[in-house]
């Protein structure tokens, strides 16, 4: 076991050039992050751009948008595991090991958000169950980083082990992250949703919209991250898996491109006073306009890439699926993260309209997260492939496992 | 044929009437369960704050004539019209807290100083003394001696000849602004300080109105709040002084 | 910035974060294991409020009376505004400022906020409408009508609903409040409210030593802590006496159009004006049951 830990610090410390510059790359945003976060910590919110009318932010935007992501995996978990469809088991892993660090980003975001992080036990003492959704959320997010944090640890085990896992355990896992994949993304909304004061938020088609833009930005993210492990590892992901998920997007993003429409079309053709916030993020109000160009960028990447998804000769060109994946991360990026938390205050409840662009401090700590996440991931990644490649191994030294048993 | 006519109607009214009667018990029965004199908030059967149950007590909107007559027929319905009519007495007499006093132009005071040696003129005129008093209410129809007595200029006259002091001034003011004086009593118009629970302080009408032009004069409002994150810069603070409270107020750049 | 100077500002950050600004560390820890202030034995308060006026005293050099009064049986309070009168004056907002010790800046705080609005314009509801800024010679401005907006402590308050620690609740007299020490500063409670009610320290607490208000009350007018949620308390440190002084905006209104009062007390000018006057509540289809009464005598 020591050895084993031994060996995976070696392995962690070694690598290409690539390799090295990515980790201190990430490494340089942590430390950025860290800096700000104390800045911010020392003096107070006051560093952020948020205020009395807007009150949540960009830190608020990206979790919601990194709780779509970790929420995705499932969209991977259920053919795979349910269908047994070949292709895609393999690579059910990585898709996992995403919903650990977005969920890991998730939590950090919250705290970075939160006036008195050092207050936080009180949720555990007097948490006020079920009444409030954030209480929902925080336990529906905890669950679902252990649960993923069991089934990868699991899979990795057997893995180091020579073996290959067993479905009798990994069935009740795979049964329960299903709906708990949706669990996490459906409270989130309703963290939202349930808020009359807020009329932007407080529309029932807010919880599937989530689920279904979920569905398109946590699978484009895997397409790219397939390709890059694919190039770096001698891990096997086919095309053919690759395409059945880009399909998988192109059915999302209809249903997400329709709920979408659904929105606009009731909130615009019935006019009714509730209309501002829509107003403010498609025409601006009163002349306030700063996330005009952000909206009309993500309807266009959204449009277009659910146009190069639905062509099957798009779909399988790598370059315009590639393109497409990138259209959609930046798409629902948007319109989940500031496109979604920043109108829910804008007008605020007395009728001020305060513009809302994220200070300098929010981005740095907030890049600071992603690096967090982003590195987490490549450590795991990192931690895997050699346990698949056999290099990387629990059994004594000199015996190497059978490596095709691990693959189905 | 006439007959049956009638015989319908009272066949009718004997159908009607009980079924009236009875929905009415059932209406007040209904509202007798409800706590008397419980408040309106978090009962949302009564959200809207006019339906008060509070019958007797308070001038009722017109709308349920019919049924204040019933309501005392019932023993439980007089006890409660009792209960408010005790009540009546300190919720629409005079306040009996009274610590303010009339805002008399310091050192004239009293007039018969003066005016006692004088002969009363009742011609509309310009004032050889009282310069600052610049009538502005109702002017066509008054002038001093309407409100001052003219033969005791330390009294004010009410339009049936009674004399008052100064410090009730309200009634001669009450003469003519009867739903505003009425209000005034409740504590609903006016300014009352002093204690919620305990001893008030009950603003005259003139410690609020000058007398002679009682419409508000424009204030200067105080400072604006400051936009966030933008070029409001708060440089300190400054105080001013309200009625003798010590106010504190931002100074921005 | 080179290196050794951020891993200097890295380190005292960091010690900030750990290590309280105020020196000494065991008092730092009673304040973080500080317990939930309705779970609070009478001795336990009495002990947390003369650990709180030590550290006032040795912070702003200031006896700060910190007061635990509790909620006086059979009293229920509610809030009457009489739109015809309110000129938009703003002595409320300031009155209000003094006597509950708000932030003056960085990031200025204040309870009431009073909205202008144009006469025959669309206001109620969203209030779209509405004017924060603004600022005539004087006021109420030719065809303009003003409607000072605060907590309108509510039966059923949203804020109580979503706050995940139960830091903010509602007393027994109604009084929606905040135990600041027990808040995690989520915010959560301010984007729920429908009254732009709630206001957050964004920043560390700033009142001028020599304007310290030193009559509080713990749910109320102490010092208060950044990073967490403070709002209207219906001026609890001192409505919760016998007697007990009407708040400070009232007091202060120069119209006289502020009204409060014991809503279960039959005689109370606040029951006789709803009783009497039609009378509205904000947002009422919201459902949250405001005991903050606006009319019009007019």
């Amino acid at each position: 076991m020591l050895n084993f830990f031994k060996d995976l610090v070696m392995h962690l410390l070694k690598g290409n050039k690539a390799y090295y510059v990515w980790v201190l790359f990430l490494l340089g945003l942590i430390f950025m992050g860290v800096e700000s976060y104390i800045k911010q910590a020392t003096d107070g919110l006051i560093v952020t751009n948020m205020s009395d009318q807007v009150s949540w932010g960009f830190y608020i935007s990206n979790f919601t948008f990194m709780v779509g992501v970790a929420a995705a995996s499932v969209m991977l978990v259920i053919p795979s595991y349910l269908y047994n469809f070949k292709p895609i088991k393999e690579i059910v892993l990585f898709a996992e090991m995403l919903a650990i660090s977005a969920v890991v980003m998730c939590l950090l975001l919250v705290v970075a958000d939160m006036g008195k992080p050092l207050a936080g036990w009180h949720l555990l003492v007097k948490p006020n169950f079920p009444s409030s959704l954030l209480v929902w959320d925080v336990i529906v997010l905890n669950g679902y980083l252990i649960l993923n944090v069991l089934a990868v640890t699991y899979v990795l085990y057997r893995a180091a082990s020579g073996k290959a896992y067993k479905m009798s355990v990994m069935w009740p896992i795979v049964l329960i992250s299903i709906p708990w994949a949706f669990s996490i993304h459906t409270v989130t909304a309703f963290l939202y949703n349930g808020l009359s004061s807020r009329p932007f938020w407080n529309a029932s088609i807010v919880a599937p919209r989530f689920i279904a833009s979920a569905l398109c930005s946590g699978p484009a993210l895997m397409l790219i991250i397939f390709q890059i492990a694919r190039k770096l590892s001698e891990i096997e992901v086919s095309d053919e898996a690759l395409s059945k998920i880009a399909e998988f997007i192109a059915y999302a993003m209809g249903l997400n491109l329709y709920l979408y429409a659904a929105e606009l079309f009731k909130e615009f053709y019935s006019n009714s006073m509730h209309v501002a916030p829509m107003e403010y993020l498609f025409f601006g109000l009163k002349g306030h306009n700063v996330l005009v160009p952000f909206t009309w960028t993500a309807m266009v990447c959204n449009l277009t890439a659910f146009t190069l998804f639905i062509i099957p000769k798009t779909r399988k060109n790598f370059l315009t699926m590639n393109f497409a994946c990138l259209l959609i991360f930046v798409g629902v990026y948007i319109d989940k993260g500031m496109g979604l938390i920043i109108p829910g205050f804008v007008p605020d409840t007395l009728g001020e309209i305060y513009d809302y662009l994220p200070s300098a401090i929010e981005l740095k700590v907030t890049a600071g997260i992603w690096a967090v996440g982003a590195l987490l991931y490549t450590f795991m990644v990192k931690t895997a492939i050699p346990i698949y490649k056999g290099e990387l191994s629990l059994l004594p030294k000199g015996s190497r496992p059978d490596i095709r048993s691990l693959h189905h | 044929m006439k007959k049956t006519v009638i015989g319908k109607r009272l066949t009718m009214f004997s159908v009607v009437m009980p079924a009236v009667i009875l929905v009415f018990f059932l209406t007040i029965t209904g509202r007798a369960e409800e706590k008397p004199g419980a408040p309106v908030p978090g009962n949302h059967s009564q959200a809207s704050p006019q339906a008060v149950p509070q019958p007797t007590a308070s001038p009722q909107p017109a709308n349920q004539p019919n049924v204040s007559k019933p309501l005392s027929a019932t023993p439980q319905q007089t006890d409660n019209a009792n209960a408010a009519d005790a009540g009546k007495e300190t919720r629409f007499g005079i306040p009996k807290f009274f610590t303010t006093k009339p805002p008399l132009t310091p050192g004239i005071f009293p007039c018969s100083q003066c005016h006692a040696a004088m002969t009363p003129n009742k011609q509309r005129r310009e004032l050889g003394f009282h310069q600052d008093v610049v009538l502005n209410h109702a002017t066509k129809q008054r002038w001093c001696l309407d409100c001052h007595d003219a033969n005791d200029r330390d009294k004010l006259k009410l339009a049936n000849g009674d004399l008052i002091p100064f410090t009730e001034s309200y009634f001669l003011c009450g003469q003519c602004h009867g739903n505003i004086f009425r209000d005034w009593k409740t504590g609903i118009h006016g300014k009352r300080i002093g204690y919620w629970n305990g001893e008030k302080q009950y603003y005259l009408c003139v410690n609020c109105h000058n007398q002679h032009s009682p419409k508000f004069q424009p204030l200067k409002p105080l400072p604006m709040p400051a936009r966030p994150h933008s070029g409001d810069v708060v440089k300190g603070t400054t105080s001013v002084d309200i009625e003798g409270k010590k106010i504190y107020i931002p100074v921005y750049k | 910035m080179d290196r050794r100077d951020f891993l200097k500002g890295a380190a005292i950050g960091m010690a900030a974060i750990a290590i309280p600004p105020v020196n000494a560390s065991a008092s730092y820890l009673e304040t973080f294991f500080q317990k939930y202030y309705r779970e609070m034995t009478p001795e336990d308060k009495k002990k947390v409020v003369e650990r709180l006026e030590k550290e006032y005293r040795e912070k702003y050099h200031k006896d700060i009376r910190v007061k635990t009064t509790e909620a006086i049986p059979g009293v229920l309070y509610g809030y009457g505004l009489d739109l015809s009168r309110c000129i938009g004056c703003r002595r409320c907002v300031y009155a209000c400022v003094t006597e509950n010790n708000l932030s003056r800046s960085n990031p200025q705080i204040q309870y009431i906020t009073v909205l202008q609005f144009k006469n025959g314009e669309k206001w109620v509801t969203d209030l779209e409408e509405s004017e924060k800024y603004y600022n005539p010679e004087t006021v109420p401005a030719p065809d303009h009508f003003y409607m000072p907006v605060q907590c309108q402590q509510c039966e059923d308050p949203p804020c109580v609903r979503v706050c995940p620690t139960q830091a903010t609740y509602k007393a027994e007299d109604g009084i929606v409040v905040v135990d600041y020490n027990w808040c995690i500063g989520c915010r959560y409670c301010m984007a729920a409210c429908p009254y732009g009610a709630r206001k957050f320290n964004w920043g560390e607490w700033n009142v001028p030593t020599d304007q310290i208000n030193t009559n509080t009350h713990y749910l109320g007018n102490r010092p208060k802590i950044k990073g967490s949620v403070e709002k209207c308390t219906f001026c609890i440190q001192r409505v919760r006496e016998v007697p007990g002084r009407y708040t400070a905006c009232v007091e202060i209104c120069p119209v006289g159009a502020r009204k409060f009062g014991n809503l279960l007390d039959p005689a109370s000018e606040i029951r006789l004006l709803i009783e009497t006057k039609r009378v509205f509540r904000l947002k009422e289809e919201l459902n949250t049951n405001p005991k903050f009464y606006y009319f019009f005598s007019l």
